[in-house]
């Protein structure tokens, strides 16, 4: 029974948005003879409100997560407890700031001081950025360990790299310009990096994506119709 | 009761005819639209008759594997090593971490990594490993939670089962990026399985398991984030493999026959891309084919 539900869950939703894509701007999908009331309405008007309420449930069970993480490691003093006391105190003042304050100064006069726009000028986005910042790290260490030439798939990875990398910078050009008008013109940097990235890489690309847009339509397919039953299975189908 | 089979057919039916409907038939108001703006019909039909295509391939698929064709599914490299990463995690006495990125209910991506938590709880819950699972999207919590559960209920080890061990990390991407590598530096993880739809927070996970020095197995859809995974990952599932996981790890012959239909779609696709390229090279063929393509390509 509780499988059959899920399955309905999942079934009869994407009935309707799957009949709303094939019959859009046909007579199928309503209109004058279903008194104004078309596939695309009911999607609209009925689901729309329907999935902000399950987001907003969701919202709250996982903040609920979040508390329950955090008071128990407060509660049991485990290791890192500070950092769950910080949590608290961040949650306490941005809530404040942005819901609290962000109510009363609605009628602020302009140019006074905006605790919200503080807060995302001088917190939110520096925090955000120093993130951004170690990515940028992490992208030169993984290309040093990724090019570290140890077979020859290494040798040919480290040659196209370079040539792609030259190839976008000024110096390419610099470096090949006497080529540009003889008949080797295709063995200029700058055209090679071309045609690894775009011809060779791009053909390979949409292959690689033309594969996962099917291979996605078929996972959709199988849990609409309910085969793949990972997601309804629990203690009744064991 | 019209059963699966019935349901599928009722809609092809339907389908079809809304489509032969919505061209034989002009009512008013589809009229006075025309007048307006006149119906480009190859935008409306080309995508939903390649839908059509598609479904009832991968359909007949998984009927020939009902009616008793077998077909084979060579091995995935990366997930055969799972269960080894697990099992070196626990001699370790270290715990896994299991983690989908940013997926959201709308990425098949997530309900595609569904199978592979299934398989790791069930092996951590086997070994009484740890299993830590970060949570950027809300709304997958409760599916992240509920799968991992199932899964240790199934083996008898619910005791295996921590709630607390699924936690979620709001703030979007990047912050959830930021203390998911907090937490795999204070658990330190020996063995990290990312698998769903991911963006930057891919290199930052994986960077910072290469950290921990923990075994790491990848796989993503997004095409873009599969380089960095190969530079910082173990073993990594590419592409459309990632989706094929599950017929691989339940064995179902069902499965293993709609990955049957999904090649004989690709090489439907094969086919067209060539005659295309082959027709678009006629000057009055060219235009109709280049809008077909770009109909699908959208």
């Amino acid at each position: 029974m509780k499988k059959k539900l899920i399955w309905l869950s999942i079934f009869l939703p994407g009935l309707l948005y799957l009949a709303k894509w094939l019959f859009e701007g046909t007579p199928i999908e309503g209109g004058a003879w279903s008194g104004g009331l078309t596939l695309t309405k009911i999607v609209n008007e009925f689901c729309a409100p329907v999935l902000i309420l399950v987001g907003a449930t969701a919202y709250g069970i996982a903040l609920a997560n979040v508390f329950r993480v955090h008071i128990m490691t407060l509660m049991n003093r485990k290791k890192g407890w500070q950092y769950s006391l910080i949590v608290f105190v961040s949650f306490v003042t941005v809530f404040a700031i942005c819901v609290i304050y962000g109510w009363f100064s609605k009628e602020r006069p302009e140019g006074a001081f905006d605790a919200v726009e503080f807060y995302r000028t001088y917190i939110y986005t520096p925090l955000l950025v120093t993130v951004l910042a170690i990515l940028g790290f992490y992208i030169t260490y993984a290309a040093y360990r990724a090019f570290k030439i140890k077979s020859l798939e290494g040798i040919v990875m480290m040659s196209v790299a370079l040539i792609v990398m030259i190839g976008y910078d000024p110096l390419g050009n610099y470096l090949t310009r006497y080529l540009g008008n003889t008949r080797f013109f295709y063995l200029q940097l700058p055209e090679l990096a071309r045609f690894l990235r775009e011809d060779m890489n791009g053909t390979v690309f949409r292959a690689l994506q033309i594969g996962v847009y099917i291979a996605s339509l078929a996972v959709s397919w199988r849990i609409w119709l309910g085969i793949e039953d990972h997601l309804s299975e629990g203690e009744e189908a064991k | 009761m019209l059963g699966k089979r019935g349901i599928f057919f009722a809609l092809l039916f339907l389908a079809v005819a809304g489509v032969v409907f919505g061209f034989c038939e002009e009512p008013e108001a589809v009229a006075e639209a025309a007048e307006a703006a006149p119906f480009d019909w190859l935008t409306y039909l080309v995508p939903r008759v390649f839908f059509i295509m598609c479904v009832s391939l991968i359909t007949l698929g998984m009927h020939l594997a009902k009616k008793g064709y077998r077909f084979n599914i060579r091995p995935i490299p990366g997930l055969e090593q799972m269960e080894e990463a697990v099992g070196r995690a626990t001699e370790m006495g270290r715990p896994s971490l299991f983690c989908t990125g940013v997926s959201d209910t709308a990425h098949p991506e997530l309900y595609a990594s569904m199978p592979i938590l299934n398989k790791i709880a069930t092996v951590s819950a086997r070994y009484r490993n740890r299993l830590l699972i970060p949570v950027c999207m809300e709304r997958t919590l409760t599916l992240l939670q509920t799968t991992y559960e199932e899964a240790c209920k199934s083996i008898g080890e619910l005791r295996a089962f921590n709630p607390t061990d699924v936690r979620f990390f709001p703030g979007g991407q990047v912050y959830f990026a930021a203390a998911s590598m907090g937490y795999m530096l204070k658990e330190r993880p020996a063995a990290c399985f990312y698998f769903g739809y991911y963006e930057l927070e891919s290199l930052l996970l994986s960077e910072t398991g290469q950290v921990v020095g923990a075994m790491q197995i990848a796989g993503t859809s997004q095409l873009f984030q599969i380089p960095f995974f190969i530079a910082a990952c173990d073993y990594v599932i590419i592409g459309e493999e990632f989706f094929a996981v599950s017929a691989s790890i339940s064995g179902d012959p069902k499965l293993s026959g709609s990955l049957y239909g999904q090649d004989m779609v690709k090489v439907i696709v094969i086919v067209s891309v060539v005659v295309a390229a082959v027709l678009a090279s006629i000057p009055t063929l060219g235009p109709i084919v280049l809008k077909i393509a770009q109909t699908l390509q959208k």
